[in-house]
């Protein structure tokens, strides 16, 4: 076909073109339309989870761009798909793995062990008949850490026992 | 019936399918209008809606239109519309006014729409909106109905249809510049801000567009 004849093609082809221009909605079908547009925008029809997702992803670029690329492709969404699954199988396996040979501090360390047994062997029973209370702290209880603490006595400036009575 | 009143000079075509931008408008008109929408567009950003309401009614023509002309469908088109005016006031915020709010709102639209189309690629159900009347009195549809086709009484609603099919075979991206460029007489470089390529793309895309149309309607254009 020559570059003439393909030129008036184009040219008839637009004349034909032109009979789109003529396909119109029904009628008043715009009167209504922004109606229905903010009736559903303030009806919150607008998918908040996802279309914050949307605006997330559109206003980071990379992210958009990874998006468009696989958004409507599902060979290359199931790759990717499957890559990020195989990335987070692979970090659990890892994590796992990473914390089953570190050393336990907690039941290890040997203050740990003194406290469950100083609270627990010879004060078990005490602690279960006398109930804790603002008056009666824990740390008054026989058998407690806190028993070997020397009691604090307030003592007068002179160093003196103050008299009976005496305020 | 409502006539789609794409306001826009239509294009006019040069041999090697470059066609002219249309001739700007007088400068002033041109920046009140871009002030009025910048302004609705502020408003709308920080909530009102009623603002939001106008720039919807502004576009919602050309809008609907590239989408129906997309998916020969004016259900799938009204539903793509909606979403996508509600798309934009949600993301409204983000609209910094490196473009124009109509090349903004386009593209939103366009891409919601090429998605959509990705996802019903098998089951293209057209659904075509009744033709004006004055479409029977177009000298140029006249001509090819009378003298070209194959059946001169094909009626104008079969090659209505005949054209649609043709459309729906173009891949969604040249079936869009074809809209966008023929249809509703965008220049190339607005076309190009919307699509985000270059205008040697558009152009290339328009021509590759138009021969595969050309050999589609070959019967039509003898």
């Amino acid at each position: 076909m020559s570059a003439e004849n393909q030129d008036q093609d184009f040219e008839k082809l637009q004349r034909l073109l032109k009979l789109k221009r003529h396909e119109q909605p029904p009628p008043r079908f715009f009167n209504d339309f922004s109606g229905q547009v903010t009736a559903r925008i303030k009806a919150g029809a607008t998918g908040s989870q996802s279309d914050s997702f949307e605006e997330i992803v559109a206003q980071t670029p990379w992210l958009l761009r990874i998006w468009r690329a696989i958004e409507g492709k599902p060979a290359v969404s199931g790759i990717f798909t499957a890559a990020v699954c195989g990335l987070v199988v692979a970090g659990v396996f890892m994590a796992d793995k990473t914390t089953s040979e570190m050393p336990r501090f907690e039941l290890e360390a040997p203050l740990a062990k003194t406290e469950k047994k100083s609270l627990f062997s010879s004060g078990g029973s005490t602690l279960a008949t006398v109930p804790v209370s603002s008056t009666n702290p824990a740390a008054m209880l026989p058998g407690s850490l806190f028993n070997n603490t020397p009691m604090l006595q307030t003592l007068p400036a002179s160093g003196m026992p103050m008299p009976a009575g005496a305020k | 019936m409502i006539a789609i009143t794409v306001n826009m000079t239509e294009p006019e075509s040069d041999q090697g399918g470059n066609t002219a931008a249309a001739p700007p408008a007088p400068k002033p008109a041109v920046t009140s209008a871009r002030a009025e929408e910048d302004a609705l567009v502020h408003r709308a950003q920080k909530g009102d809606l009623a603002a939001y309401d106008d720039l919807v009614r502004r576009y919602q023509e050309r809008i609907y239109a590239t989408l129906y002309h997309m998916t020969s469908n004016h259900e799938d088109a009204n539903d793509l519309a909606q979403e996508a005016f509600i798309k934009a006031y949600t993301a409204i915020k983000s609209f910094k006014g490196g473009s124009s709010f109509y090349t903004w709102v386009y593209r939103i639209a366009v891409n919601k729409t090429i998605n959509f189309l990705k996802q019903r690629k098998n089951r293209s159900a057209m659904s075509l909106n009744d033709l004006d009347f004055d479409a029977e009195k177009d000298p140029d549809l006249v001509a090819l109905i009378s003298e070209k086709t194959p059946r001169r009484d094909a009626v104008l609603s079969e090659l209505q249809k005949k054209l649609n099919e043709a459309m729906l075979k173009l891949s969604d991206q040249h079936r869009l510049v074809v809209t966008l460029h023929d249809v509703q007489g965008l220049a190339h470089e607005e076309i190009a801000e919307i699509m985000e390529c270059n205008v040697g793309t558009v152009r290339s895309r328009l021509f590759y567009a138009r021969q595969q149309l050309q050999g589609y309607l070959a019967d039509y254009l003898k």
